[in-house]
């Protein structure tokens, strides 16, 4: 339980910092499309992986009854892609955000789950060293 | 399909895009290059987000099996697969959601229809 906790608060903390930091990189270095795609990427990413998370465990709960039936899984599913991909498509066709941008800010959960295995394999290739 | 039925279609989709070229005047040689372009770019979506649905749904199945199962299996360790298994369906999850961003990219993007339509004239030597 505890051990669960910290993995996904550590994630959670590590998506905001990645949207901080590659939100502050590209206003410096890039236009304000490309930054305005990041930040709103991340932000998008970030509502996918909460709700994912609370759908899931809501149905899947670790101790006791179930808090939702299974059909409100599916349903709040392709409910949540189906916002998605029209907020997507609205970002894409508007022109307001660049598409690059918005990539890279929709990989945020996956470059800070991507720096939470590197850091974990890199502290138990070290014990082992040790 | 089998191999042969589909180095068939290629062909005939091959033979006939050429044929409309070959045959046309300069101005419906255009149009009908543009055309191409088009139908390749709705095809390679189409296909493009198919399999990536197709991969996604295999690898959530997948992964939503093995945790259903090692949590019955062992129910104490159920937290810890819950864990593991949000973030494994996060990363296939994104897998699908890049689908459909290149999609998009592809289909209301890449078509520059003013630049598309002066390097078919180039191309065509006009």
């Amino acid at each position: 339980m505890i051990h669960r906790d910290k993995t996904l608060r550590q994630i959670r903390t590590n998506n905001w910092l990645l949207v901080l930091i590659l939100g502050a990189l590209s206003s410096t270095f890039m236009s304000a499309t490309f930054t305005t795609g990041v930040i709103v990427g991340g932000l998008i990413i970030i509502a996918n992986f909460s709700l994912l998370e609370n759908a899931i465990r809501s149905v899947f709960p670790n101790q006791g009854p179930m808090r939702a039936k299974k059909i409100s899984l599916i349903a709040k599913s392709y409910f949540r892609l189906a916002i998605m991909g029209l907020i997507i498509y609205i970002l894409i066709t508007s022109g307001w955000v660049n598409p690059i941008g918005l990539a890279v800010g929709l990989s945020t959960v996956v470059f800070s789950i991507l720096g939470l295995g590197i850091r974990a394999a890199w502290k138990t290739s070290s014990r082992e060293a040790v | 399909m089998s191999k042969r039925t589909l180095i068939g279609v290629f062909a005939a989709v091959f033979v006939l895009g050429a044929a409309s070229l070959a045959f046309a005047g300069e101005d419906s040689a255009v149009k009908a290059a543009g055309l191409w372009v088009f139908f390749g770019i709705a095809i390679a979506c189409g296909i493009g987000i198919g399999m990536a649905a197709l991969g996604t749904g295999i690898g959530m199945g997948n992964a939503i099996n093995g945790a259903l199962q090692g949590t019955a299996r062992n129910p104490e360790a159920g937290g810890k697969i819950m864990t593991t298994m949000i973030i494994g369906l996060a990363l296939i999850e994104s897998l699908c959601i890049y689908a459909l961003v290149i999609c998009f990219i592809l289909v209301f993007k890449i078509p520059d229809l003013g630049g598309m339509h002066e390097l078919i004239v180039k191309s065509l030597g006009g």
